[in-house]
Order: structure tokens, then sequence, then C-alpha cells
């Protein structure tokens, strides 16, 4: 009787843990699964094919966000390069509807945070002599295929930890607005 | 176990319970993509600014508008334009919450039977308005087209429009119509205009009546030629008015009259500098101490000061015209001006403000007679609103429900849209093209700065759009017939210009006008279409008023006498927008009228307390008044120091179509009505923000004697209830040698500071205002303000200690090198920060409100609930400040945000911020420039530099705070009030 009372004992303890842990896996892939995009863009091809992050998110080095190429600047390659391939016929679609390509956002810092690509990009410091590299935060895209990850946290403790190494400034006011 | 580890721990435990609370599930995050690069120039998320014009009100400032991500979210002046240069005024920045409101009209609607209306398109109501327009040509009825001042290319196209249809314009209509000034003018000078008042080069200026800072004419284009005039060192400004107003409490001199009494003021002072005046033997000095109600000493002084100045200007205006004596003041003023010999020097009338198709109320009377006559069929309401400000004698009202078909055009509802059979919704001056000629050689551009919000158009498209309905050629929008007009007159509309926003031309010399005589002033209505058109081109100048003075000179208000004055926040009532939120706030009245520092409600302003039948009234107690026959809504009764006995003061736009009279010769509106009773009525919430007229001894404004003085405490008393008045603290005049457990701050290679010119300081509250738009600043409502949970960042105070005017200061977070706030944080989210603010991080706050009980300015505010920005006000956020949400601390922050986009500007720069680059919103907008901003560790900046005077001084400075905020006191020792012992 007790034998048995304590092996149900045994398996329910444990049995909560592995309930919580299922719960908790499935909760993790509600927030950070890697979504799919409306149209199955490789990063890996585009900087084979010899572009930089620059070329299409024109705006990293410029403002606060890197910003979206616009549709007709893909269309300006895509018109003639790789028209029969599945994603660049949904591509042209979007185009000649003239509909916006409603792509799943990534990386997203919260509203009460600012952030601006353009002191990170053209930053100078011991450890980044020609600014922090895209790497440093959005992982090696340049090898990502298709569908794009996250691959830093993005948190507060990771802002810190380089800001730490780099001598940058640790006043909140920088980041907290 | 220390309390950062508590903290941490239980971080982490509610942390784990809640596990990523507030994130957003992926794929619920879009990122839309662009199909077409923005234009060149603009990167996503950087503001640009678009040069545009204010048409708040008449003034028409230049206005830079910027936006971000399509977004206009705030207002500034254009630096170096010539009206406001920089400036904005409260009503000004407040303009961006009309074009956000979410009560705006959406579509175009028509009124059912049963009162109500419904959405059309607008086929449909083009289609009613012209078959109604038809049928007034077939009965005989007349058209009439009724707008408030309208300039440029608008009015041009008006004249078009009316002409091709058969419509009549109306007279326009501006209550503040200055016509008494016009028409003075017009008998002393030759020129029935308003001349630029060029103040800046005037070294005194003397002021009847004229409410030079909040409507009279151009008040941002006043303070700043005010503060200009003060610069130079030599500049002396003396204001008579009957009651007490910002420019009262501003002016180094204040004298206050008995009401009706400033001609005989200004007669004597005729006689003195060798004039005369008609039909009036000479004025004894000892006669106008009598009647006007001054000491002799006062008036020697003036004539002194007036004697040796040597470009004196003199205005009259405002309510000092607006009496039966009205128009000799004005022409005593002008004739006192000329007199003077300086009128070339300090006015010039070859630029005058563009008045010339305003009409006066008299004009007013003529088409309100036909309209109550049945004889207009069709009448077109454009931004205006006679229902709230004609007279009721006028009979607008009665008339109005006469008309065949009332169409009104307009942004949101008033009074007489209400009534309206077809409404035309405008689009806000932010969204639409036009142009306006404040002034004669000034022509400025509107530009749209957004896209359309609503299913709106301009008044210029809809007026085209009902040409094409009527079959008759039009242009192709109103920006063509824009850029036809420019091009017509000389000056293409080149990318300079719209960058610019204006072009100031040279102006032909103004003759003197000399017309056939028509009567007074009013173009007649049956005049037609094509008369009209004429009007325009040729302003009617009939022949100068001929004004005796043997009548006497005093209009002879005896007992107790309303004022109603213009209201510095809502115009003439046009600015009173319907409530914004489910708080029931607007932006204008969340902002304390500076003055009274009243912010919602409706009240009379009182010296004395008892009412007729003796009984003892407090303050806030509601009251009935009684003129005549005539008697008034009830009214909170605000005690208010330092107004002359017996005068009862009330803002214009409180009173709805107020019967006081019209004055048959100038046709202003008389804002007089003696003998004057009121009873008691109960008592009625009224948001006072100001705990106390005195500073009870703290020495806040030092220049102010010390202790309060018997009439401020007793007033304290009575607005308190309770009877208790406050000890006298007595404070130590200097805090002693600084001990202190923390290490000194180090600053380098910035440490932010502000200095405020209290001289210069209007109480204007544009500050306030900016402030409100720049910061996200919840409007929290009547409800939260009579709690005492008011959010602003930064409010005027006045205090009426000692000296008899009375003075303002502006006070906000003074960013203390020693600041009590910062230790008494249990979470750290109040801070110092290496640059010298004291941060607060709303993420860190949780609440205590331990910073707020610790701060001796009373500047931190606490969210006491979430407010909601119902679209689309949500579209005016700063994107750049934090929404705060419930259980936040937050406060001044310097505008951190300016800073921080003002060091990233240096930084791609690779050199340090430049002084004067970085300006917070307060000091951006503020009109008289009385608020610099700076590095205090540049000993070269223009703030430090402005410091260094005798004058400087800090708010409670033994208490050892170290604030980075300097006020300069007040340089005027002077004033002189006599009536009664106010």
């Amino acid at each position: 009787m007790f034998k048995r009372f304590g092996t149900l004992l045994f398996y329910a303890y444990f049995g909560v843990f592995f309930l919580i842990t299922l719960g908790l896996s499935s909760y993790f892939n509600a927030f950070h699964s890697t979504p799919p995009q409306p149209v199955p863009y490789p990063h890996v091809k585009h900087l084979q094919a010899g572009l930089q992050c620059l070329d299409c998110h024109q705006s990293a080095n410029k403002g606060k966000y890197a910003g979206l190429p616009p549709l007709s600047f893909c269309m300006s390659c895509h018109q003639s390069v790789g028209t029969n391939l599945p994603g660049i016929k949904t591509l042209t679609e979007y185009w000649k509807t003239k509909k916006p390509v409603q792509w799943n956002r990534l990386h997203r810092i919260p509203d009460f945070v600012y952030f601006s690509h353009k002191r990170h990009v053209t930053a100078k410091t011991k450890n980044y002599p020609n600014g922090v590299p895209c790497q440093s935060c959005h992982g090696q895209v340049q090898n990502m295929p298709y569908p794009m990850r996250k691959s830093r946290s993005l948190s507060m403790g990771f802002c810190v930890g380089c800001h730490r190494q780099n001598n940058a400034s640790l006043d909140c006011y920088t980041c907290h607005k | 176990m220390n309390r950062r580890d508590f903290i941490k721990t239980a971080g982490l435990t509610a942390a784990g319970a809640s596990l990523l609370p507030g994130c957003t599930p992926v794929g619920d995050d879009k990122f839309e993509q662009a199909l077409y690069p923005a234009p060149e120039g603009i990167i996503p998320g950087e503001p640009i600014y678009l040069s545009t014009t204010c048409m708040e009100c008449p003034a028409n400032c230049g206005v830079s508008a910027k936006n971000v991500d399509g977004r206009t979210i705030k207002l500034e002046g254009i630096i170096g334009h010539p009206i406001n240069d920089g400036g904005l005024c409260v009503r000004g920045q407040a303009t961006i919450t009309r074009l956000y409101h979410p009560k705006r009209y959406k579509s175009p609607m028509r009124r059912t039977r049963n009162g109500d209306f419904d959405a059309i398109t607008w086929e449909e109501a083009y289609r009613s308005v012209w078959s109604a327009l038809q049928t007034d040509k077939s009965g005989g009825r007349s058209s009439v087209y009724l707008s408030s001042r309208t300039t440029g290319s608008l009015s041009t196209f008006i004249d078009r429009f009316c002409a091709a249809l058969g419509v009549s314009r109306l007279p326009e209509l501006e209550v503040f119509s200055h016509s008494a000034v016009r028409q003075a003018n017009q008998t002393v000078f030759g020129h029935k205009a308003i001349p630029t008042y060029k103040i800046d080069r005037a070294d005194f200026l003397l002021t009847v009546g004229a409410d030079l800072l909040e409507t009279f004419v151009s008040p941002v284009e006043h303070a700043t030629k005010i503060s200009k005039g003060k610069d130079t060192g030599s500049f002396w400004w003396t204001h008579v008015e009957p009651h007490i107003s910002i420019e009262a409490m501003s002016a180094d001199t204040r004298l206050a009259c008995k009401p009706g009494t400033e001609a005989v003021l200004l007669g004597y002072l005729l006689q003195q500098f060798g004039g005369s005046v008609s039909g009036q033997g000479p004025i004894e000095a000892s006669s106008v101490v009598e009647q006007v109600g001054l000491s002799e000493e006062s008036l020697t002084k003036l004539v002194q000061r007036m004697r040796e100045a040597r470009r004196p200007l003199v205005i009259a205006g405002g309510v000092s015209v607006q009496h039966e004596k009205g128009l000799e003041v004005a022409v005593l003023a002008a004739q006192l001006q000329k007199q003077l010999g300086s009128a070339a020097e300090v006015m010039d009338f070859n630029s005058a403000y563009n008045y010339d198709n305003v009409g006066s109320l008299l004009d007013a009377e003529v088409w309100t007679k036909k309209l109550n006559a049945g004889e207009i069929g069709v009448i077109f309401v454009s931004k205006t609103d006679p229902a709230l400000t004609l007279p009721k004698p006028l009979g607008f009202a009665e008339g109005f429900k006469k008309a065949t078909l009332r169409v009104g055009l307009s942004e949101i509802s008033n009074k007489t849209l209400d009534e309206c059979d077809i409404i035309l919704p405008l689009s806000h001056f932010l969204e639409s093209w036009g142009d306006a000629e404040p002034r004669k050689g000034l022509r400025t551009i509107i530009q749209p700065t957004r896209e359309q919000l609503f299913n709106t158009k301009s008044e210029g498209d809809i007026l085209l759009d009902l040409l094409q309905t009527a079959g008759k050629p039009r242009p192709k929008n109103f920006r063509a017939f824009i850029e036809s007009e420019w091009a017509r007159l000389g000056t293409p509309l080149t990318p300079d210009i719209m960058k610019a926003g204006f072009v100031a031309t040279a102006a032909a010399a103004a003759k003197p006008a000399a017309g056939p005589a028509t009567g007074a002033g009013a173009s007649p209505v049956a005049a037609g279409a094509a008369a009209s058109v004429a009007a325009s081109a040729t302003p009617p100048h009939p022949a100068p008023l001929q004004v005796s003075f043997a009548d006497g000179l005093s209009a002879q208000l005896e007992g107790d006498v309303l004022v109603v004055t213009p209201s510095l926040r809502f115009y003439d009532g046009r600015s009173r927008l319907l409530p914004l939120n489910a708080q029931g706030a607007t932006l204008l009245e969340e902002i304390p009228e500076p003055v009274s520092t009243i912010s919602y409600g409706e009240w009379i302003s009182v010296r004395g307390w008892q009412d007729v039948t003796g009984e003892f009234v407090r303050g806030l107690d509601q009251i009935e008044i009684t003129l005549g026959e005539t008697r008034l809504q009830p009214l909170a009764l605000k005690l208010q120091p330092r107004l002359p006995d017996s005068v009862y003061m009330v803002e214009r736009p409180f009173l709805v179509a107020p019967d006081l009279g019209i004055d048959r010769r100038t046709g202003e509106p008389i804002s007089f009505s003696p003998n004057l009773k009121w009873r008691g009525a109960g008592i009625i919430p009224v948001a006072v923000m100001s705990g106390s007229p005195s500073q009870e001894g703290r020495g806040i404004i030092p220049n102010a004697v010390e202790t309060p003085g018997e009439e401020a405490a007793a007033h304290h008393k009575s607005q308190r209830m309770d009877g208790i008045v406050a000890s006298e603290p007595e404070l130590p005049g200097e805090h002693e040698e600084r001990l202190t457990l923390y290490p000194e701050h180090v600053h380098q290679p910035y440490r932010w500071g502000m200095t405020i010119d209290l001289d210069k300081c209007t109480g204007c509250s544009a500050c306030v205002a900016a402030c409100y738009v720049e910061n996200n600043i919840p409007l929290v409502g009547k409800d939260a303000h009579l709690n005492g949970r008011e959010m602003s960042w930064i409010r005027i105070e006045p205090y009426f200690d000692g000296e008899a005017r009375g003075d303002f200061i502006p006070m906000l977070c003074q960013q203390c090198d020693s600041a009590p706030c910062e230790p008494v944080c249990p979470v750290y989210a109040a801070y110092h920060n290496p640059d010298g603010l004291n941060g607060q991080i709303y993420n860190r706050c949780v609440g205590t409100r331990y910073c707020a009980n610790n701060c001796p300015y009373k500047v931190r505010r606490f969210n006491w609930i979430n407010y909601e920005w119902e679209s689309p006000l949500d579209q005016m956020i700063n994107p750049e400040v934090s929404v705060r949400g419930r259980g936040v601390m937050e406060k001044c922050t310097f505008c951190v945000q300016r800073i921080r986009a003002g060091k990233d500007h240096a930084k791609d720069e690779n050199r340090l911020v430049r002084d004067g680059e970085i300006q917070p919103a307060c000091v951006q907008t503020c009109p008289s420039d009385a608020i610099q901003f700076g590095n205090m560790l540049d000993e070269n900046s223009k703030m430090m530099q402005a410091r260094k005077t005798d004058r400087a001084y800090r708010v409670f400075e033994s208490l050892g705070t170290e604030p980075a905020v300097t006020y300069l006191a007040d340089v005027t020792k002077e004033d002189e009030v006599s009536i009664g012992n106010a």
C-alpha cells in the first residue's frame, strides 16, 4: 500500500514538472518560434550574390530605423532575375496588385526605448573601430536561409552588457525615453 | 538580504509567475513594406518640418509643422517670420487638438426631421445646395455667404464664387473687428486701418485697454516686439484698464481707471502735450484724479515719462473702446499719438492689417434684419459662430430659423453649426492648401502637413465643386488656383517660398482714403455680387466720422459694473472645443487661465464678496447676475485679488449672445454694464488651480513684499472657506554650508540649465500648451483638477502680494543638483543624470509618490488612471516620448528627447552641442523670449550670460536644493492702482 502510494507520489511529483515543461514549451512556441513570412526571402542568397546590408536597409546609417527597401527596389532586379521561382512569383504578384507586403516583425524593442541604428552603425569604439556590425545584434544574417530567425534577446541586459564592454553611456536617459 | 536583493528576487518571482507579460505573440506584429521609395531627404522616424500658416485666429502667425512618419505632431513658430519670429501662442499650440479631435465632422451631413444629422455624399450635399440656390433665384430671396475674416486667394475665390452663383457676400464677421480703432485712425490719420505697431522701435508704450498679448490684432507679434523693446534697455510700458488682465500684470506700470473714464485721462494728456479737445475746456489734473481714480503722483509721473520719451506709442483698444465713449477713447488716443509727433516712426500704415472686408456689428444688424424678414434663402456660414457671438437683440437665432437652407462649413460643431441643415466638413488648415495675407506686403502659404484624416475638403475646394455642380467653369483644384494667383501677383510658388512659408513684398505706400460717404462703415447687403467683388478690390472708405467731445468724456458707468473681457484661451469663443476624451477635457481648458488660475468652468471675477442683501457669499459659490431686465446664467464667483472695487469681470465666451448693446457709431459691442445686481445661487465646483494668491512669505518672487498683505490673507481666508491662514514661516536667508553623505556630482561636458526672465514673462501660457503637446501629457479633466490631480509639467503661478500689480512665475522641475526627490525613491526611478538632469525612468517607477511628497516645488505629477488617446488623437503622440501608464510618476525632463536629438546631431558632426542648438518646447514657443536654455558649464552661453545680473535668484535657495533653473526678478518696483485699495 505504502509502496504503491510512494510510487504514485513519485510519478505525480515528476509528472507536474513534465506538464509544466510541456505547457511552457507550447507557450514558448507562441512567442519564440520563427514565423513564416508572406514571401520566402532568404538573406543568404542575397548576401552571397554580393549585396551588403546597407544596400537594402538604407537608413541604418542615417536614422533610427534600418528600414525596409521599397517593393519597387526589389523589383528593379526581380523583373529579370529569378522570375520563374515561386517566391519571386509571389513577390511579383504583390507588385502587380500594388499591395504592400506585410512582413512579420522579428526584432521589436519596447515603445519606451530609444534606439538609433545610426548611432550604433557609425559608432567608433575600441572593440568596434568601424561601427558595431549588424551581426552583433541580428546574428549571422548572411548565413540565414528562409525563414530569418531572431538570435539575440535584445533585452536590457543584452544592451547594457555591450555598453559596459565598449565604455558606452550607461545613463538611463540614453535609452529610456 | 538587502533592499536591492529583495527587489531583484521579488521581481524575478513576479516575472516567473506571469512569464513574459506584455510580449506580443509572434506573427501579430506586422511590418509593412512600402511600394515606392520615400521622397528625397525623408528618413523613416526622423522629423521633417513644413511651413504653413496658423489660422486659429486672424493674426495668421507662421508655423513650422513637425511631421514624423506622415503624422503632424507639433507646431512651432517659423524663426524669422515677420509676425511671430519663432513664437506661438497658447491657442496656436493647441490647434493641433482641433486637427485630431475625435468629434470632428467626418463626412458631409444633412439634418433629418428629428434634428439628428445623417451622413450624405458630397454629391448629394452639392445638389441640395445648388437646387436651393436656384429656388432662391426664382423665389426672389437672396442667398448670402457669411465667413470670418478671410484673406488672400480664398477671399478672391469666394468673391468669384459669389459672383458666379448670384450669392451676396456679407461683410466678414469678427466680434473683435477693431472698428472703433479703424474709424479713429481714419479720422486722425486718414487710414481706415490698423497699422503695424512698431513697439520695438518705441521707448514708451501707453496702452489703453488694448489686450496686446491676448486677442488684440496680433498678440504673438506684440509680445515678441515688447521683448525686443525691453532688450534695448530704454523701454517703459504703462497699461491703463478698468479691470485686471495679463497685460496689467506684465506692464511696467499698471494704472487702474474707473470703467468708462479712459477718455478723460487721454483728453488730459492730449492737452498736456499742446493738443485741444474740441468742445471741452481745459481738463484739470484734480478732475482727472477724481473722475479716473488715479493719484496725482501717478498722473505726474505718466506725463513726465511721456515728455522724456523720444518715440512714444499710444494704443487704445480692447474693452476701453467698447463702451459709450469708446470712439472718443480711440480718437483721443490717435490724436495724442499724432500730437506726440512719433506716429511715423512707431506706426506703419503701409503694412496695415488686412481688415478691409471685416464688418462691424452694425453690418451684422443689417443682415440679421433681412434674415428675420425672411428675405434670405440660402445662408452659408463658414468658420464663424454668430449664434454665440452676436448680441441677442439682433435676433440671429430666430432669423436663422427662417432661412430656407442653412449651410455650415466648419471642422467641428459649434452653436451655429448645430442649427444648420447641411454640414460641409472642412479640412483643418494643417490638411489644406491655401494662403493668407495677414497684412499689406506679407503673403503666407498654407500647405498640407499631413494626409486628410476624414472625408473633408478645404473651403476653396468645396466652392470649386459647387461651381462645377452649377455647371460653371472652375480651376482644376484649389491648389491650382492658388498657384495661378501667386503667379499673377508676380511671386510664383517656388520651393524656396514653400520652405520659408511667406513672402514679404514691398508694400505700396498707403494713400489716405477719401471716398464717398455711405454711412457708418456698413457695406449694404443688397449691393449684390458684382458690388461685392468690387468692394473687395477697392474697399469702401466712407467719410471719416466727426467726433465731438462736447457731450463729455466719461461714460458715466454707475454702481457695480460688469466688464466683458476677451479670452486669452478661447479668443471670442472659437477656440473652445468640444470635450476630447472620456474625462471631458480639452487642452485649452486644461491649462488654467493665468490670472484666476481657473481651468475648467465658467466664472465671474469679483473683488468684494457681499451680495445685494448683504449676505456673505464665499468664493466659488455660484451667483446670478441681473443687468436691468436681463438675467445671465449662473456663474461661479472667483475672488480676484487686485481687481478694482465694484468691477465684475467675465470672459466673453462664457456669455452666449451677450446682450449689452452695440455702439451705434462704431459697431463695436458694448462690453460694460452698470448697475449690476447679483445674488447667490448655490455652489458650483470650479477648478481653481492656485493654492493661494499669496506667497505666504516664502520668497518665490523676491521683490514682492515678503509677508502676505492683509488683503491677500483675507482673500486666502475666504477662498479656502475654512478661515485658516497659514502662519508666516521664518526662513533662513542662506543655506548653511552643504553637508552631504553622497559624493559631489561630476558633470562633463554638459550640465543643462535654464534662465527665466520674469520681467519678460507675460503669463501667456504658451509654454504650458507647448509642453502638453510635446510631452504627451494626458488631459485629465475637471474632476481630476477638482481633486488636485493636475498633470501639467510647467505651470504659471500668479502671486498678488506686496505689489499692487501681481506677478507671474512659470514653475517647472528645477532639475536640482541636490534633489530631494532622488534619495527617497526606493527603486532608483528618480536618479541624477550625468548631464545634471533629475531623470525619471517610468518603467522603474512603482508609484510610491515619495518623490512628489519630498519635492518643495510641487512639480511632480502622478498618473492616477490610464488615459485613453481616442483615435485619431493617438496620432498626435510624440513617438520620442513614452506614454505613461497608471501608477507612474512623471515630470518635466527639460525635453530630454530634444537634448538627445541635439546630441545625436552634434555627434554626427563629431563636435559638442552648440549654444542654442537645443531648445525645449517651452523655450522654443515663448513669444517673449523669456526663457533661455543652455549648458551651465559653458560660461559664454547666452543662458549663463543672462544670469550675470543682480536680478538672478533661485527659488527656495535656503533649502539647499541647488536648482538648475535661475530666475531673473522683475525689474519694476513701481506701480499704481488707485481705486479703493486695489
